[in-house]
């Protein structure tokens, strides 16, 4: 008798799994489209402080993966008299001013005209250094007391999307 | 049969090898290298493109961290248009935030907003900061 209900259930487990959940008759076939965007990430290294040596500095990231046409740029701020970084003596008294230069030689005239002011820095997908730059450049008057110079600036990093 | 097996295996059994010298007793992965750029120390920033925020609730999901790389300590400071909703105190490289509590709640739109991330070494010095801007879209 044991064997008989074994039997039978056995069986009835093979056909409850053997039966399709949509009959062939029902089935149409058919595709699907699934879309998937991978989101920018990046990741930009700013200098941890300024000093009077910055000479053609030129940003660089860990990361920099974005949209075709997406752009990532970098804006100094905290610039006094028009242009001038403000730096102090390691005396903490005398103080100094260097003006920042920017480097855009390696873009369009074009180009540069759409930067936003005070732009820094400049990338575009894949770049892991910065198509612009920057240094710091000595009015022909300027003098300063002899010593170390540094100072703190504010980087504003935007990730702008292709218009 | 014995030689024929010794032939086929190693030219040399594992036991007669000599362990190379240059080879240190493993104390843990070091700390890894400090970002530099122009022989200068630098500060790894990430960017954000947008956050999303629920409508109506402070509590919202975020992914602010302090890189790994980095050697100084993070204070973020969130603005949604120009007004402060969130900061945090101290973060040390490595760690960061995957749930905020606003100061405020937001209804479903767009706001422009950026992150202040104010950079201080471990002794309290200032270093530069960075302010991150993304659109922050509220469902």
């Amino acid at each position: 008798m044991k064997k008989i209900i074994s039997i039978i259930m056995v069986v009835g487990l093979i056909a409850a799994i053997g039966v399709p959940a949509v009959s062939a008759d029902s089935f149409n076939g058919g595709t699907a489209t699934i879309t998937y965007k991978e989101p920018d990430t990046y990741c930009v290294l700013i200098p941890e402080t300024i000093d009077m040596t910055f000479d053609n500095y030129h940003f660089q990231a860990l990361d920099m993966n974005l949209v075709e046409g997406d752009e990532v740029f970098v804006t100094i701020g905290g610039l006094i008299d028009e242009g001038y970084f403000p730096l102090t003596h390691e005396n903490g008294v005398d103080t100094a001013k260097k003006k920042i230069y920017y480097d855009y030689s390696s873009v369009s005239s074009e180009k540069r005209e759409l930067f936003p002011p005070y732009c820094v820095g400049y990338f575009t997908d894949g770049d892991t250094v910065s198509k612009t730059g920057f240094m710091m450049i000595n009015d022909n008057e300027s003098h300063f007391k002899a010593g170390n110079y540094t100072g703190t600036a504010e980087f504003t990093v935007e990730l702008r999307e292709k218009v | 049969m014995i030689c024929l097996l010794a032939k086929c295996g190693n030219d040399a059994p594992a036991g007669s090898l000599p362990p190379d010298g240059n080879a240190v007793s493993w104390q843990g992965e070091q700390s890894i290298t400090k970002p530099m750029v122009n022989n200068k120390p630098a500060i790894a920033i990430p960017g954000i493109k947008e956050i999303v925020f629920t409508a109506g609730d402070r509590k919202q999901k975020v992914n602010f961290y302090n890189p790994k790389e980095n050697d100084c300590y993070f204070q973020m400071n969130l603005y949604a248009e120009d007004k402060l909703v969130w900061k945090s105190g101290n973060v040390s490289p490595c760690n960061g935030y995957y749930d905020i509590e606003l100061n405020r709640v937001f209804q479903s739109g767009t706001l422009q907003g950026y992150l202040l991330i104010k950079c201080y070494k471990q002794d309290g010095a200032e270093l530069n900061s960075a302010k991150v801007k993304f659109k922050i879209t509220i469902v």
